[in-house]
């Protein structure tokens, strides 16, 4: 559901106001304190030390020795004293602890147990061959057709002068519809006006986040012969598309196993552009960066943005585009479907390749920090460019729009902003939820909360009600909007991220450098 | 001086530091962007450790004094 505070339709996950980060910083509070309870049962060691000492000499100066005596008591007192305190700074430590373990047990929910047994399921299903696919598959089919057939049915009996309708009336009513839990739920599909309930759309991002997983859990224990299980089956099968279309590529195509990654200046003077481009201020100025490399005229084009600061400093902006082929055999543009399952199952891939080659032909220092950012395809690579050249380049933040990461790797010291749609099925085709990590903030907005950015007006019939939010919610226009609505949120995830953009982007007054790059797969 | 009385003015001193120490280890712990019942509860908690840690740092400077005021009259006393 939600947060009234965090904006209209966005839900925050992760990030430095994330779970897992309240986790870390609860656990380092409690070592601080038991730190604390160790100096202070030194302190007091010190105390008995000093006073034991004293009392050796007291003879000599009787009258002094009891003043310390006297000044020492508070230090060594049983309820008061330092050994006390000590005590003290335990029960906070071990109250910190309790704090951070509610934290983790809430953050391992079931949800993975559930995730876990259901591919095992799933391939267990496929094992047992295509009669067991079709026959539970049928099943779930009729199962669901029948609940559909029921919710209808009830629905037309609202309004039927019998107790039944009373019954279904006070189910429908709008007090049960606001309430929450199982009630609420029952309440909203029984009630509101027509036939079909009001909330009726396409099944958002995160079911189909469950249900890839099993799906591909199935169609590998479908192969021939015993294939096992992998530790990600969407990986697993993203590595079987990849390695049939390679040798379906060798058998029927060309392969272009070389990768030329060219400058595009001729491109960019003959389209007659004067103009100095304006130096980005945010994640939305960047995204309409990447959304301007549609304009040069060519697929598989990454931008590069030299920022040359008034202190003399210098940072860097690149941007890549998303898929924009959907080929599987080796085709010139690497924005194609086959990087896509490079990128997915961890091979190397071109477009990370043409991003890394690109960002060494403008001549990224080693100590120059740079944000990555990419939609959809082009935001794996941005991840996979950050997390493989850490000993390269000083990657300070990535931001992705609608981009499958959830699995990826990301070194703790680079801040990544996921921004995904409610309705968009590309980020969820990993089949890994958003992580919870201190540095990665995934900011999910549900679009039906605000109008289209194209200022079309809402749907009226079924089937746009069911295609238009699919439809917008992969579109980058949208993601730019999202982007925006993200810049004026007050919550400490976002404003931490919105720091390291702002250590690369400065305060926008940069002198701005733009360098296009075209990446083209070609023969060996 | 003894040197009994040289490690008695030491350790009298670490207990300063020592305190010292700990409170500031309490605070850093304090930093904790943490809302709810629970969170009130552990600053208040903190804020009593504190407190009662400040009344401990001033004894503990008070039985420093007494240490040295100490060994000030045994050496009074024991020079020839």
């Amino acid at each position: 559901m939600t947060d009234p505070d965090e904006g209209p339709g966005l839900r925050v996950i992760g990030g430095a106001g994330g779970t897992r980060a309240r986790i870390e910083t609860l656990t380092a509070a409690a070592a601080r304190a038991e730190r604390a309870a160790e100096h202070l049962d030194a302190a007091a060691a010190h105390a008995r030390r000093a006073v034991a000492l004293v009392e050796e000499s007291a003879p000599w100066s009787p009258v002094t020795a009891a003043n310390v005596r006297s000044a020492a008591a508070p230090l060594l007192s049983g309820w008061g004293g330092l050994g006390a305190r000590a005590d003290d700074a335990r029960v906070v430590a071990v109250g910190l602890r309790g704090a951070a373990e509610v934290y983790s047990q809430a953050d391992r929910d079931a949800t993975a147990a559930l995730r876990a047994g259901f591919i095992a399921l799933g391939h267990r299903i496929g094992e047992a061959g295509p009669i067991a696919v079709l026959v539970v598959g049928g099943l779930l089919v009729r199962g669901a057709v029948t609940a559909g057939a029921a919710v209808l049915a009830a629905r037309s009996l609202r309004y039927t002068p019998a107790p039944i309708g009373l019954l279904l009336r006070v189910l429908g009513s709008e007090r049960m519809r606001e309430s929450d839990g199982p009630a609420g739920y029952f309440g909203r599909l029984l009630g509101g006006p027509g036939l079909l309930p009001e909330g009726l759309g396409p099944p958002p991002g995160d079911v189909v986040e469950v249900v890839l997983p099993v799906v591909a859990a199935t169609t590998i224990g479908l192969l021939p012969g015993r294939m096992p299980l992998g530790r990600d089956p969407v990986d697993q099968a993203a590595r079987l598309l990849r390695g049939g279309a390679a040798a379906a590529t060798v058998l029927f195509g060309t392969p272009l196993p070389g990768l030329v990654v060219a400058p595009l200046v001729a491109a960019e003077r003959s389209r007659g552009s004067s103009r100095e481009p304006e130096p980005p201020r945010d994640v939305a100025d960047v995204l309409r960066q990447v959304d301007a490399l549609g304009d040069s005229g060519a697929p598989g084009v990454v931008g590069v943005q030299r920022l040359d600061h008034d202190d003399g400093s210098r940072s860097w902006v690149v941007t890549i585009p998303g898929m924009q082929s959907g080929d599987l055999l080796d085709a010139p543009a690497p924005t194609d479907m086959a990087t896509n399952l490079e990128l997915m199952d961890g091979w190397s891939d071109d477009m990370s390749e043409a991003v890394v080659q690109a960002m060494l032909q403008s001549g990224v220092g080693a100590e120059e920090p740079v944000l990555l950012a990419g939609y959809s395809q082009g935001g794996m690579a941005a991840m996979r460019v950050a997390a493989r050249t850490s000993d390269m380049f000083a990657v300070s933040a990535v931001v992705t729009a609608g981009s499958p990461v959830g699995g990826m790797p990301l070194a703790d010291g680079i801040q990544a902003l996921h921004l995904e749609h409610t309705h968009d099925y590309v980020p969820a085709l990993d089949g890994m939820p958003s992580p919870d990590a201190a540095n990665r903030t995934t900011v999910i907005r549900d679009l039906a909360a605000s109008p289209p950015a194209d200022g079309s007006g809402p749907a009226s019939s079924l089937l746009a009600r069911l295609v238009d939010p699919i439809r917008r919610s992969h579109a980058l226009p949208e993601y730019i909007r999202t982007a925006e609505q993200v810049a004026v949120l007050r919550d400490r995830s976002v404003q931490s991220y919105a720091e390291a953009v702002a250590s690369v982007l400065g305060d926008g007054t940069a002198e701005v450098t733009e360098q296009r790059y075209v990446a083209v797969r070609v023969p060996e | 001086m003894a040197a009994g009385l040289t490690g008695a003015e030491r350790s009298s001193g670490a207990v300063v530091d020592r305190i010292a120490d700990a409170r500031r280890e309490l605070l850093a712990g304090g930093q904790v962007d943490w809302t709810g019942p629970a969170a009130a509860a552990y600053a208040a908690m903190l804020r009593d450790t504190l407190g009662r840690m400040t009344g401990l740092r001033h004894a503990a400077e008070g039985a420093r004094s007494a240490v040295h005021r100490h060994i000030v009259a045994v050496d009074a006393v024991r020079a020839p």
